[in-house]
């Protein structure tokens, strides 16, 4: 048997070409002088000095008294001082862990309507991920109403989750077996503001009612006590680069979270 | 429910301008300042990219590079000073420069394969 002298890895082996393909794109990643988007626990360092990322890494991050629900923690740090590789260094960790979370990571530097809370929620939503790497809040709510053989259980559940009504009216709306009924109920979910006003009397809707932003908090908390039901952790959501363009404050930067 | 963000202290304050809730859990939140990385951090972090190096390029940098060597590295390339490669990374292993300025691993490659006076000593 051959391994590999840098990983050890058996030659041939599927494992090995996986392992030398996230390699490979950490390279590639690195060189553009970007954080790859996996494998930054194989070259992350320095980092584990800092008392709350150690224990985001060595514990759990649900575990840590600082993470308690409705807490907020910065991360500060200088243009490059590795908040976007720690970010994905927690993302990877909430994976890994017992118990991982279901996840949503968004970059706000890919986006042009900064500034919109509702563009934010929209992209959280679009980015949701089951902790095997399945992205999609379709697949996301078929995971939740797989659970359950009939609507009735769904809904007795739902109710002993004290979820808020109109998260638990959607999810059996969606429960539902019929397609556009769904397509609706993911439009509404996701906040996209070109859903078709004559298809929302489907899930008991007026036309033209979108998502407000002080609604948006009441749905966030509904897909965290969710995300718990498909048997994880929560939802843990990293917003990364909400830098202003036109600011240009390249030179203090803020991680928080919450 | 755990949600991290990044940015400037500017834009989240005028996205949040509009819900106190959401400010005054901003303000009193617990901080944490993300410290310069110190040579033993990057010497770890030479070790840790030379195992990924190795296995790309299957090249055996390690047995070439040794643990000491990188130690001697580092430390040879923050006295030396000026120019280039090393001006940056001399500015990185002093903690100046941004960690995710990695433009010193471009040099790395050309560094092990054609060592120059600086990495002649070295990498011998």
């Amino acid at each position: 048997m051959v391994n590999c002298y840098g990983c050890g890895l058996e030659v041939g082996s599927v494992e090995l070409e996986n392992e030398h393909n996230i390699r490979r794109e950490i390279v590639m990643a690195l060189r553009a002088n970007v954080a790859p988007d996996k494998g930054v626990n194989r070259y992350f360092a320095g980092r584990h000095r800092h008392s709350l990322i150690k224990k985001m890494i060595e514990t759990h991050i649900s575990d840590i008294k600082d993470l308690s629900i409705g807490s907020m923690i910065y991360l500060l740090g200088q243009y490059g001082s590795g908040k976007t590789t720690t970010l994905k260094m927690l993302r990877e960790k909430s994976c890994e862990l017992p118990g991982s979370f279901v996840y949503s990571y968004i970059n706000l530097r890919e986006f042009s309507q900064l500034g919109d809370n509702s563009y934010i929620y929209q992209n959280i939503i679009r980015n949701i991920t089951l902790p095997d790497g399945t992205r999609g809040i379709i697949k996301f709510l078929d995971k939740v109403v797989s659970l359950y053989p009939s609507k009735a259980q769904l809904r007795s559940e739902l109710n002993n989750l004290n979820i808020d009504n109109r998260v638990t009216n959607l999810i059996l709306h969606y429960s539902d077996n019929n397609d556009l009924k769904k397509n609706v109920v993911i439009e509404w979910l996701s906040g996209n503001p070109e859903i078709i006003a004559t298809d929302l009397h489907l899930i008991g809707k007026k036309g033209f009612q979108r998502i407000r932003d002080d609604e948006i908090e009441i749905y966030i908390a509904g897909l965290n006590i969710l995300s718990k039901m498909i048997g994880t952790r929560g939802l843990f959501i990293l917003i990364d680069e909400a830098v202003d363009p036109k600011a240009q404050l390249k030179d203090y930067e803020t991680d928080a979270i919450w | 429910m755990v949600i991290a963000i990044g940015g400037t202290a500017d834009l989240w304050a005028r996205l949040i301008d509009k819900d106190q809730a959401f400010k005054q859990r901003l303000n009193s939140a617990v901080k944490e300042e993300l410290i310069p990385l110190t040579s033993d951090d990057y010497i770890d972090l030479f070790q840790k990219l030379i195992k990924i190096w190795d296995c790309v390029f299957q090249r055996d940098i390690k047995n070439r590079v040794k643990i000491d060597d990188v130690s001697k590295w580092v430390k040879l390339i923050e006295s030396a000073g000026g120019g280039g490669f090393i001006h940056i990374t001399v500015r990185q292993a002093l903690g100046d420069l941004p960690t995710t300025d990695t433009s010193f691993l471009r040099k790395l490659d050309y560094l092990v394969d054609s060592p120059n006076e600086l990495g002649k000593d070295v990498f011998q």
